[in-house]
């Protein structure tokens, strides 16, 4: 059987993740109220297997951070991250990777994925990486009476684990593209030349968003912050290319003073620039920006307009 | 690898240039020698960080010349000798020295980024420069003393849009002094406002100079300094990490280029 595949009986799921609480702190989804969130788990119960309200973004990238102060880098457990969510960390990670405080917390920090087994209501990851990923710590997909789990950071190795079949390895690789027909992929190719600096939509976006960020600070892929200081302290914290004064510069010079080309630059950098630069589109397809939009500013449209 | 960590520094002299410029001399404590047109993250403690280009790197010794025209700016220009500052870099990319004669083209306080170049050039006995240097006014131009050693080694042109009593040099906008370019085939640097750098490209490109032989310093909000924090992008590039100095032709189809 391969390397590093593995099947995990549901019966043994809790006393498996007790065994990662005992020696390490681990940050899960769970519950509260009607709402699935991520937190410090005491229990393997605790945990559920379904969707956060947020991206635990905050855990790899902390939305505020005083900088004079030294972070505690624990080992830190994130259980139970959608695969979107984690493909957004990756793909943020080919910039932040260039930051040494950025990569002293990332090496404390280990993911395990859970894989999709239906769509849900806003993602379209199959258009990105799609739901079974590359990179990851562990990765964990359903399968009849139990999970099947990769394994590529060895913290997460167990003797609860069984070995697996041939055929649980076959629906494992074929999974992507069984997924991509029930969520059918949008058209991205060439999407980086496509897209037009000189196009009504701008215009037309601007007359309906509110400026308020939220698809900033909801998408998994943002990276970009600001750094302020005072009197008190030093802060890094998330920045938002919405808000007007994100390229001001001294002397109220604005580059980009207009809310139509700010919008234009969220998508030119999602779906042009950071592909020019780096190989790889500036989204993972969660949806989460189009989900927080007060005014459903979809992404999707946006794709759609320049690849039918 | 980088890091948002600014390094102490004494701030061992200060004077005015202008009416609303000064200059700083620290000591770098950082030691890292400098690329002429490179630039560096200054801190106010307990104000922020701006980034500037260096005026001049002699003996360990950085020269910032710095307008006040914002917040931070504002706060530094009430230093004293002796005060502390934060500084981190050297960042971007500077201007690039080779066999080819340089035409330099500066506007205001564009002038600090090419005077290390000047600097550069002088040290491995390199004179074939020819400066045209703009101002607001005869009180705006910066480095009146090293202009006039200049004017020795090399030709230099100055002119300023508004004259006054004292004045008796060349009035208009730098673009005016162009008829006094005699290289051709020189690489030609630009740094000042963007109003200024547009026309001054304009002017260059109506008299057939090779955009590859351009060079522009530009500017935008620069906060982290090596291509992370998202602030400064002109289309793909990033101004802290992929400039603050780009070849023309590289950027020239770039539509947000000038504002």
């Amino acid at each position: 059987m391969p390397d590093g595949i593995y099947f995990i009986k549901n019966e043994d799921f809790t006393d498996y993740l007790n065994s990662l609480i005992k020696k390490y702190r681990v940050y899960a989804t769970k519950r509260v109220g009607n709402d699935v969130v991520f937190d410090y788990i005491e229990s393997g119960s605790e945990f559920v297997d379904e969707r956060s309200v947020l991206s635990p973004k905050n855990i790899i990238f902390p939305a505020w951070k005083n900088l004079n102060e030294s972070e505690n880098n624990q080992e830190i457990i994130v259980f139970g991250i959608r695969s979107c969510d984690l493909s957004g960390f990756n793909i943020m990670e080919t910039v932040l990777k260039f930051d040494i405080e950025y990569n002293k917390r990332r090496d404390h920090i280990h993911f395990a994925n859970f894989i999709c087994t239906e769509p849900c209501k806003y993602g379209f990851c199959t258009t990105f990486e799609g739901v079974r990923l590359k990179e990851f710590g562990a990765q964990f997909l359903k399968y009849k009476n139990g999970y099947i789990v990769e394994i590529k950071d060895n913290i997460f190795m167990s003797n609860l684990f069984k070995e697996v079949s041939q055929d649980m390895v076959e629906f494992l690789n074929s999974y992507n593209d069984y997924f991509s027909k029930l969520m059918v992929p949008l058209n991205v190719k060439g999407i980086e030349n496509k897209i037009k600096w000189e196009d009504e939509i701008w215009d037309e976006l601007a007359k309906k968003c509110i400026s308020c960020g939220a698809c900033n600070y909801a998408c998994p892929t943002c990276f970009c912050f600001d750094i302020n200081e005072n009197s008190y302290e030093r802060i890094e914290e998330w920045d938002s290319c919405i808000m007007e004064g994100f390229t001001r510069m001294a002397g109220n010079i604005n580059p980009r003073p207009s809310l139509s080309s700010r919008l234009r630059q969220r998508f030119m950098h999602k779906l042009s620039y950071h592909y020019l630069t780096y190989g790889i589109h500036l989204c993972s397809g969660c949806g989460r920006c189009f989900e927080s939009c007060p005014v459903s500013i979809d992404i999707r449209d946006i794709i759609r307009r320049y690849n039918r | 690898m980088n890091s948002l960590k600014s390094f102490e520094t004494l701030i061992l002299d200060v004077w005015d240039e202008t009416p609303d410029i000064k200059s700083f001399l620290v000591n770098d404590v950082i030691g890292i020698l400098p690329s002429p047109g490179q630039f560096y993250e200054l801190r106010v403690y307990g104000k922020g960080e701006i980034p500037i280009s260096y005026g001049s790197y002699v003996d360990g010794k950085l020269l910032f010349s710095i307008k006040n025209v914002g917040y931070v700016t504002s706060h530094i220009h009430k230093l004293k000798k002796g005060d502390k500052i934060g500084i981190r870099g050297p960042y971007g990319n500077g201007w690039e020295i080779d066999e080819r004669k340089t035409v330099l083209i500066g506007g205001g306080i564009g002038l600090p980024p090419l005077s290390s170049y000047i600097e550069r050039m002088l040290r491995i006995n390199r004179n074939d420069m020819h400066l045209l240097y703009g101002a607001r006014s005869p009180k705006d131009l910066v480095y009146k003393e090293k202009l006039r050693e200049w004017s020795k080694l090399f030709k230099v042109d100055i002119t300023v849009d508004n004259s006054d009593e004292t004045w008796t040099g060349n009035v208009g906008v730098v673009t005016k002094l162009f008829n006094k370019i005699e290289w051709k085939d020189a690489k030609f640097f630009i740094i000042g406002p963007e109003i200024m750098m547009k026309y001054a490209v304009k002017e260059l490109l109506s008299m057939n100079i090779d955009p590859k032989n351009i060079y522009l310093s530009m500017e935008r909000k620069m906060k982290c300094g090596y291509g992370i924090c998202g602030h400064c992008n002109i289309g793909r590039f990033y101004v802290c990490k992929d400039g603050p100095v780009f070849r023309y032709d590289k950027i020239e189809n770039i539509p947000e280029l000038f504002h």
